[in-house]
């Protein structure tokens, strides 16, 4: 078995990896270019990539497994192309694991660049709907009975003010055909049934072994003891969202998916 | 420093406690001595059950926390503390080594090793599961791949030598196994394509004594269940300490997966000594005997979980047997001396085997093999158990168990060896919203399930028993609870506001009995509340 000696091996694995002494391919590749100008070989070398170095922890699709899912509202420590290309170069010390020097400067951006992607989805992805009009629907509609939007609105679901900067717009439609498709933590529909009182239909705000507190339609949280109730249901697959109707104009659905991924927040 | 004249009386006695040593013989008995907890399970059967009965099932509702310690170091806490001689030794990650004064909770000193800024850590966080003791010295491996010795009493470094180089995946993350004037030590690696092996080092020296490979190099016997040369990165971690029965002088150690994890495709044939459990001569490191669980293993199946040393009735026979809840979802019962299959059963959800034959090998379900489009099968990469240890209780014969009930798609990719890189082949979609866990009590003869106690997520928290016809287990939303041993009914339960992932154990400190487990970014100790007069000692008057 080959015995690496440090950082140089990996460098020069890398070179050789390429073909290229490392130096010319180092000049040959601008890591400075925004990860959102990788195109489909870029993201395909990312996604080997990523199969090969990510998806043992953070799973085949990003939605996590021994390591956290990435596909969250916010990923912390790469909110922006810098901090995304800095912990997929060099990790964050003593919990992940950074391949920079084994990757070189390509493969690292390209390996960023396909995590932005199956996280934000592609802001270079043209979209069919019109967004003036799906921000015409969302107030017609009503959506902020649930959700706020730039601090308008009401704290049932979550909130949409950066949703486009978070979620790709296949996930957007879905979330608006199939809202129980994917149920974000915090929004597990439940119903807690108390032996001597009412049973609560609800969204469940936190469990333990030993606790569960439900938000009802209402917007108040019941807590219980759970050795107390007679039975807690959890819905998989539910969601307190009404679908958007297959009564509705297709492109109604296209325009709604535009307006929400142009909310990018007002950061 | 100001020390206040009440304070002076325990401060010597202290120092008084600390010249006694910790030999073999009393590693050998640490049954004998439930007083201190003095090995990784406490014993070197593994059981991880203790004699204590001070807190018992009359009294545990009343069990509050005595005192707090917070980690300073990034990374998981999994430590599981040795104490002994008035003072608690546990890691911090990345590998710190801190000595507390079980008592107070108070740090009186660290031993910090400073870890490269290129450290690898392929498959596994940065954690460390414990120290070893033996005589005046602690034994710590480091994630960067070192077996390292340090004074007891004062933490100064003793000596280092080099497991296995870190630049090609290797790590030490378990607690060592210290014997008879020698320190065991296994490898972390599986995910890195290592070669994996157990060694035998001089508990004085640090001298390598024997290394023992999982996987047989070319030319010897087992290397024909690899196809071509696939054995050179063939896995078969040692991640987790093993056991030991002085009696028979075997050492058992179960080992991890074969490399890459899921693509099998280049590695044909069974692949010992994968996903088995060896026995090995500790004298030697020869290998006596070798038991597989999960022949030519694609889904990350590690056989690493805690084998746990039990004399049960088997047949109307007492037999010296080794019982252990397998990632692979089936609970295993062997005989230690010789390695035969005595009784197998499925102890949580699983889609892939028909059952277990008269040999112990799994009847395979077709079509359960990870594909490029993704597979379903129960249970999920993690398995319907890993590291956390379980507890067997001779008082009730139960077999306490953690357990995970998930499913995963799992995928196969193509794979090429690069050294410093993750070699898998592969992954898994987990079904975690659907995934629930429990503290499971088994028959240890039948693995039949006896009671359950649900928790809301997979668990990743050790148990223990003990005496008082308590378990005491965690969970992955910051529970702290004591079941009734008999009946998996929670008695006592404390929120620590973090996720409990690591061993509970417990010791006696001054007549008092504590539980300690760790849990978010601290190490907890429980204990009933102190006889009037006994708290803080006081007054402190100020000066």
């Amino acid at each position: 078995m080959a015995i690496g000696h440090g950082a140089r091996a990996w460098l020069l694995a890398a070179a050789l990896g390429s073909g290229l002494p490392l130096i010319a391919q180092a000049q040959a590749f601008d890591a400075s270019r925004p990860l959102r100008d990788a195109d489909a070989s870029d993201l395909a070398a990312g996604r080997r990539a990523y199969v090969a170095q990510c998806a043992l922890c953070h799973g085949m699709d990003g939605s996590g497994g021994y390591g956290p899912s990435l596909l969250v509202a916010v990923l912390a420590r790469a909110s922006d192309d810098a901090g995304m290309l800095r912990v997929v170069d060099q990790g964050i010390p003593n919990l992940m694991p950074g391949y920079g020097r084994a990757n070189g400067p390509r493969r690292t951006w390209q390996l960023a660049a396909y995590v932005r992607s199956i996280t934000a989805g592609s802001a270079s992805v043209v979209l069919a709907g019109d967004s003036a009009r799906g921000k015409a629907i969302y107030q017609e509609r009503g959506c902020g009975s649930c959700h706020v939007l730039d601090g308008a609105g009401r704290a049932y679901g979550p909130d949409l003010s950066s949703i486009g900067a978070q979620r790709g717009p296949a996930y957007l439609k879905e979330a608006l055909l199939k809202p129980g498709a994917r149920v974000p933590d915090g929004h597990v529909v439940v119903t807690a049934k108390p032996k001597d009182a009412r049973s609560i239909r609800g969204v469940r705000v936190a469990e333990d072994v030993f606790w569960v507190y439900v938000r009802d339609p209402g917007g108040t949280i019941h807590r219980y003891w759970k050795p107390d109730l007679e039975a807690l249901e959890r819905e998989a697959g539910a969601s307190l969202m009404p679908a958007y109707g297959a009564e509705r104009r297709a492109t109604e659905v296209d325009d709604l998916v535009a307006y929400l991924a142009s909310l990018r927040g007002a950061r | 420093m100001k020390q206040p004249m009440a304070l002076a009386a325990a401060v010597v006695a202290l120092g008084t406690a600390l010249a006694a040593q910790v030999p073999y013989s009393r590693l050998v008995n640490a049954s004998k001595e439930p007083g201190n907890w003095l090995t990784y399970n406490g014993t070197y059967d593994g059981r991880r059950h203790s004699t204590l009965s001070q807190i018992n099932t009359s009294n545990v509702a009343q069990l509050q926390p005595a005192w707090v310690y917070q980690v300073r170091g990034d990374g998981q806490v999994e430590t599981s503390p040795i104490v002994v001689n008035g003072r608690m030794y546990i890691t911090e990650p990345p590998t710190t080594v801190t000595a507390l004064d079980p008592r107070s909770g108070r740090s009186l000193w660290s031993y910090v090793r400073p870890m490269p800024s290129d450290l690898r850590l392929i498959g596994f966080p940065a954690t460390n599961r414990g120290v070893a003791i033996l005589d005046d010295m602690l034994y710590v491996g480091s994630l960067d791949g070192y077996l390292i010795a340090l004074d007891a009493e004062t933490g100064a470094k003793r000596w280092e030598t080099l497991v296995a180089d870190n630049g090609t995946g290797h790590s030490v993350t378990m607690a060592p196994l210290a014997l008879d004037g020698k320190v065991i030590v296994g490898i972390s690696g599986g995910e890195a394509g290592i070669r994996g092996f157990v060694d035998a080092y001089d508990a004085k020296s640090g001298k390598l004594l024997w290394r023992t490979h999982t996987v047989p190099a070319a030319g010897e016997p087992g290397v024909e269940t690899w196809a071509g040369d696939s054995w050179k990165n063939g896995a078969g971690a040692t991640w987790l300490t093993g056991s030991y029965d002085p009696e028979l002088k075997l050492l058992y150690w179960g080992t991890g997966n074969p490399g890459p994890d899921w693509n099998g495709d280049v590695r044909l044939g069974d692949n010992l000594y994968t996903s088995s459990v060896v026995a090995l001569d500790p004298d030697t490191g020869k290998m006596r005997w070798h038991f597989q669980y999960t022949p030519h293993d694609t889904h990350d199946w590690d056989a690493n979980q805690i084998q746990v040393l039990a004399d049960l009735q088997i047949n109307g026979r007492l037999r010296k047997t080794l019982v252990t809840a397998n990632r692979n979802a089936f609970y295993y019962v062997l005989d230690r001396a010789t390695g035969e299959f005595l009784h197998a059963a499925p102890y949580a959800k699983q889609t892939w085997a028909k059952g277990i034959d008269a040999k112990g090998r799994p009847e395979l379900i077709p079509g359960k093999e990870p594909t490029e489009e993704g597979n379903l099968v129960y249970p999920s990469l993690q398995g319907s158990t890993n590291w956390p240890s379980p507890s067997f209780s001779p008082q009730t014969g139960l077999f306490y168990v953690p357990v995970r009930e998930m499913g995963s798609y799992y995928y196969k990719t193509e794979v090429e060896y690069e050294a410093g890189l993750p070699f898998t082949g592969g992954g898994e979609r987990a079904l975690a919203d659907e995934a629930w866990g429990a503290v499971r009590a088994l028959d240890a003869r039948t693995g039949a399930t006896v009671w359950d106690f649900k928790l809301p997520s997979p668990s990743w928290s050790g148990v223990l028993s003990t005496a008082g016809g308590l378990v005491f287990s965690g969970s992955n939303e910051g529970n702290v609870y004591a079941l009734d041993a008999k009946t998996g009914a929670a008695l006592w339960q404390f929120q620590v506001g973090g996720n409990v992932r690591s061993n509970p154990a417990t010791f006696m400190v001054e007549g008092r009995q504590h539980v300690s487990v760790a849990a978010g970014r601290a190490l907890f100790a429980f204990a009933l509340p102190e006889a009037a007069g006994r708290g803080t000692p006081s007054p402190i008057a100020p000066k």
